[in-house]
């Protein structure tokens, strides 16, 4: 899995591009740790994801925890239509906002 | 028939294996996207259940089997663990517990099992055997899926959770 990071505005931007397993999730879930600043403004880019298991579900959950404690706004673009319904079955939806776009989640996070 | 004996050590990665061995039989298949990602993520989860839990995080075997069929697919998980009916997993008191405040482990074999159009578990000669179930598309295959469609725990109602 690779993680990119960019900034759009006051935005950080992370992209997840590949497999998000148990094999993969726990050097993803250190790097997130590193890249969500705390009280900022993150919108984590899925539509690179190919594929998602119960481990990346952790790491979401670790996100969203970490940006409660820290102040940040975290939310979700991209996200392919079998992870959204992963996430609808296991009531991660009602963490984040998500969006269609970056363009849109930009827009939503800095309204 | 498809067969592949996964010897695993401790910290050994499953998930590339089992990708690899899943898309040998969607290849055969012909599964749509979806139905390829919901046998992947099944097999997956319960593999990756087996190694953690059924044999600790140390070292194990899991077989894998599988076979294209007229109208389905199927793939085969076996193990020597200690016994285990992935359908006793109850995932109620997890999801009833707010996401935010919930463990963070729970959720994998919720999602293995949700999206198989069938599931059958059985322990023989000191075996787990897990048979993922997927139906190959077609119209008649469809309308049977619409009138079948069950949740696959219910076959657990009277079995206890032994491990």
């Amino acid at each position: 899995m690779q993680i990119e990071r960019q900034t759009v505005g006051d935005v950080t931007v992370i992209t997840l591009d590949g497999s998000l397993d148990s094999s993969t999730a726990p050097r993803a879930r250190l790097d997130l740790e590193k890249l969500v600043p705390d009280g900022g403004r993150v919108l984590l880019d899925l539509s690179r994801t190919s594929y998602m298991s119960s481990a990346g579900l952790r790491v979401l959950l670790t996100i969203y925890r970490q940006s409660q404690r820290t102040g940040a706004r975290v939310a979700l673009t991209g996200v392919p239509p079998e992870m959204r319904e992963i996430m609808a079955a296991t009531g991660f939806l009602t963490f984040f906002s998500v969006s269609d776009t970056v363009q849109h989640g930009v827009q939503e996070l800095t309204a | 028939m498809l067969g592949q004996r996964l010897c695993f050590d401790e910290g050994a990665a499953v998930n590339d294996q089992v990708a690899a061995f899943v898309e040998q039989l969607v290849g055969m298949a012909d599964l749509s996207t979806g139905q390829a990602y919901w046998l992947r993520l099944a097999a997956d989860e319960i593999t990756t259940n087996i190694l953690q839990h059924g044999y600790r995080g140390g070292a194990g075997r899991v077989d894998l089997y599988g076979s294209v069929e007229a109208d389905r697919v199927w793939l085969r998980i076996e193990d020597e663990a200690p016994e285990f009916d992935p359908r006793c997993h109850d995932p109620g008191p997890h999801l009833a517990t707010a996401p935010a405040e919930r463990p963070e482990g729970g959720h994998g074999l919720l999602l293995a099992l949700t999206k198989l159009n069938d599931f059958d578990y059985d322990y023989t000669d000191g075996r787990n055997r897990n048979t993922l179930i997927m139906w190959r598309p077609s119209p008649l295959r469809r309308s049977a899926e619409t009138e079948n469609s069950h949740d696959v725990r219910d076959a657990c109602a009277h079995r206890r959770r032994v491990r």
